[in-house]
């Protein structure tokens, strides 16, 4: 019994002190966005001819790095986008020189503009889905109420809100700790971790329900 | 009998994986063509259409007269006769370019979009310049939607001639796409309806500017001739022009008075062609849209609109399939380790639930999303949960059928709650989560209807001596 409670406190001083380093690294240094919805820069080539897409990529990465990204454009896919956090007018000009020795084409860099595409913030992925996670959980609560009033409704009830956001936070310590890009992908992580939290106290409720009831028998 | 009844649903599961992994093919002249359907693929795949929008910085040329009126057309005589002065008007004024009019033209269009039910749409903003990047799926509908972006969504109606404004979008209440099947096809119109204030204006405005009856009639009767072009230049019918976005719609005049305060425009004419009638409902239903919504402050013109391919291929999916398979495999394994000859059957079992998955996500026309094949992921999971408790509980149980009844019906206890978000999740109109949804949606319903009738007569056959 000792050794169990000694086990209960660890793991809860590890959870406290991830959820705090994973507040002060997002407090601090934020979230790494991925960098699809960072504010960026970007650059159009019209190529007019097929290419691949992975000599763009080996260029682009050559010249401003690994964190960018190369998208074909229009529907012939003769043309490519590159995407970057900043791109300067010295690795255009690069870029475009090393293109056209590549693909023998003769792209003046001069014709070429830096466009400035905005940021999007997650925040407003994240409204979109507030009022849908509102209903659901008002409607398990309701069932949580009906269903484990035996075993009192309110701590039952409490009890999974309270461990429903300290896995979330635990999880936006970990992306924020881990440098794990948020994205779209987030989102469904989010839903996945609460369901399966669900999952796990629906297992201890039922069990807990189990031996209320035996006592019941018992005791009748 | 024991060993023919396992073999037939083995070779039953073996069948109905080979149709959902490589589809049945059939010699068609001389090419082999899959009969099974296609997976759709949605935007996180197949790309989408960016639309960049600036803010509109053209000028037009207005002749205003000496007290400022502006005058539709003139000639440079008639503007040196009259004394009328030639001005630029930029499309945009100055002191509209502001930060807080972005942020409403953002939230405009972000509402226009939601109202066109475009699904995993990205709407981005720079504050500084006003420039907007819309990212939208691409589909059939995409010159309808991405015709709502550039639209303003002012509505005037006035006198066609003194240009004089009578109602305009702060006397609409509501805006309806509506439909009337006559002998010749059915025809598509909005119905505007007004507010209180609204309609008394309306009644007014269609109790001056009504219809002159029998003007032409009367033109043609010989013997009244001089009588009847009296009468025509006295009551020259008097019109009112519908705009929209400073442009006259239609200019009409009105049969009776409106008492009723809703007008009703027809779009398109009347047709029994599905595709065309289709195509004046998205028109009349994108019109619709934005004259539900406050009207822009700003104008803003499209400066791009380009496909734009995504950075994620089909072919990756197979890397990602790979990964799966291989984590499946390992938990496979562990099952026919632990509990042997039933494990091996189970196994096999767990593989037609995602055969049958991976079937109905054709058959129901669900896009393959990042989203949903998260969806199809945690079903596996919990179809593996439910597998590996039914096998525990058998082992300490023999009594299969109780005991296979006991552990499905607890399973599905406990998971009434992911039930209830996997509903709420299915009406999402955003697609990264509704994907997930439907396809879990599915899933359950598979994994019930499946571990009842399969899963359970298979072990109780296994038991049986």
């Amino acid at each position: 019994m000792k050794q169990l409670c000694q086990n209960k406190k660890i793991i809860i001083a590890i959870t406290v002190l991830l959820i705090v380093v994973g507040v002060i690294v997002a407090l601090t240094i934020g979230f790494n966005v991925e960098l699809k919805y960072r504010e960026t820069q970007r650059i159009e080539l019209n190529f007019g001819k097929e290419f691949e897409k992975t000599d763009i990529k080996n260029i682009a990465n050559e010249v401003i790095g690994q964190e960018n990204i190369v998208e074909k454009i229009n529907e012939d896919g003769d043309a490519v986008a590159i995407i970057a956090r900043e791109i300067s007018d010295e690795q255009k000009t690069e870029i475009v020189n090393k293109i056209n020795e590549k693909y023998e084409l003769e792209l003046d860099s001069q014709n070429i503009k830096i466009n400035n595409i905005p940021q999007f913030h997650i925040r407003e992925m994240i409204y979109k889905y507030v009022s849908t996670f509102l209903i659901a959980g008002g409607i398990i609560g309701i069932y949580l109420f009906v269903r484990y009033y035996k075993i009192g409704a309110v701590k039952v009830i409490g009890i999974t809100a309270g461990v429903s956001i300290a896995t979330q936070c635990i999880l936006f310590s970990i992306l924020a700790i881990t440098r794990i890009p948020i994205g779209k992908l987030t989102i469904l992580l989010i839903i996945s971790v609460f369901a399966f939290t669900l999952y796990g106290l629906m297992i201890k409720y039922e069990n807990d329900l189990k031996e209320v009831k035996e006592v019941k028998e018992i005791k009748e | 009998m024991k060993k023919v009844k396992i073999l037939t649903i083995i070779l039953f599961i073996v069948l109905v994986t080979m149709v959902a992994f490589f589809g049945i093919f059939v010699q068609v002249q001389n090419r082999m063509e899959n009969k099974v359907k296609q997976y759709s693929y949605d935007m996180d795949f197949t790309g989408g259409r960016e639309v960049i929008l600036k803010v509109d910085d053209s000028k037009k040329e207005i002749i205003k007269d000496k007290d400022g009126k502006i005058i539709d057309n003139a000639t440079d005589e008639e503007i040196e006769q009259n004394g009328y002065v030639k001005e630029e008007e930029p499309a945009n004024k100055e002191e509209i370019l502001t930060s807080d009019n972005y942020k409403k033209v953002k939230t405009i269009l972000d509402n226009r979009l939601r109202k066109m039910d475009v699904k995993n749409y990205i709407v981005r903003l720079n504050e500084k310049t006003g420039q907007i990047v819309v990212e939208i799926p691409e589909n059939d509908d995409i010159s309808t939607v991405t015709s709502i972006l550039t639209e303003m969504g002012k509505f005037e109606i006035t006198d066609s001639e003194n240009n004089e404004v009578f109602l305009t979008n702060d006397d609409i209440s509501d805006v309806k796409v509506m439909y009337n099947t006559a002998q010749n096809g059915t025809s598509v119109y909005l119905q505007i309806e007004f507010k209180n204030e609204g309609s008394k204006k309306l009644k007014e405005i269609s109790t001056n500017y009504k219809k002159v009856e029998n003007s032409t009639q009367e033109n043609s009767e010989s013997e009244d001739t001089e009588k009847t072009d009296l009468e025509a230049s006295n009551e020259k019918e008097k019109k009112i022009a519908i705009k929209m976005d400073d442009e006259a719609v239609v200019t009409t005049s009105f049969e009776s008075p409106i008492e009723n305060g809703m007008i009703q425009l027809s779009i398109g004419n009347a047709t029994t062609d599905a595709e065309t009638l289709n195509g004046y409902v998205k028109n009349a239903k994108a019109i619709a849209t934005v004259l539900n919504e406050e009207k822009s402050p700003i104008k803003y013109q499209v400066e791009t609109n380009q496909y734009v391919e995504s950075d994620v291929k089909i072919e990756d999916l197979k890397n990602v399939g790979i990964a799966v398979l291989v984590i499946v495999i390992v938990a496979l394994v562990l099952l026919i380790v632990k509990y042997r000859k039933k494990g091996i059957m189970s196994a096999i079992l767990y593989v037609g639930v995602a055969s049958i998955l991976l079937l109905v996500v054709r058959y129901t026309n669900l896009k393959i999303s990042i989203g949903s094949m998260c969806g199809i992921i945690v079903t596996m999971i919990l179809n593996y949960i439910l597998t590996f408790n039914l096998l525990s509980n058998i082992e300490k149980n023999k009594e299969i059928n109780k005991v296979a009844n006991k552990t499905i019906g607890d399973f599905f206890i406990r998971i009434i709650p992911i039930c209830i978000l996997t509903i709420c999740f299915s009406f999402m109109p955003m697609m990264t989560i509704s994907g997930f949804g439907l396809v879990m949606f599915w899933g359950l319903v598979i994994i019930a209807i499946y571990n009842i009738l399969i899963t359970k007569n298979v072990l109780k056959i296994m038991e049986e001596k």
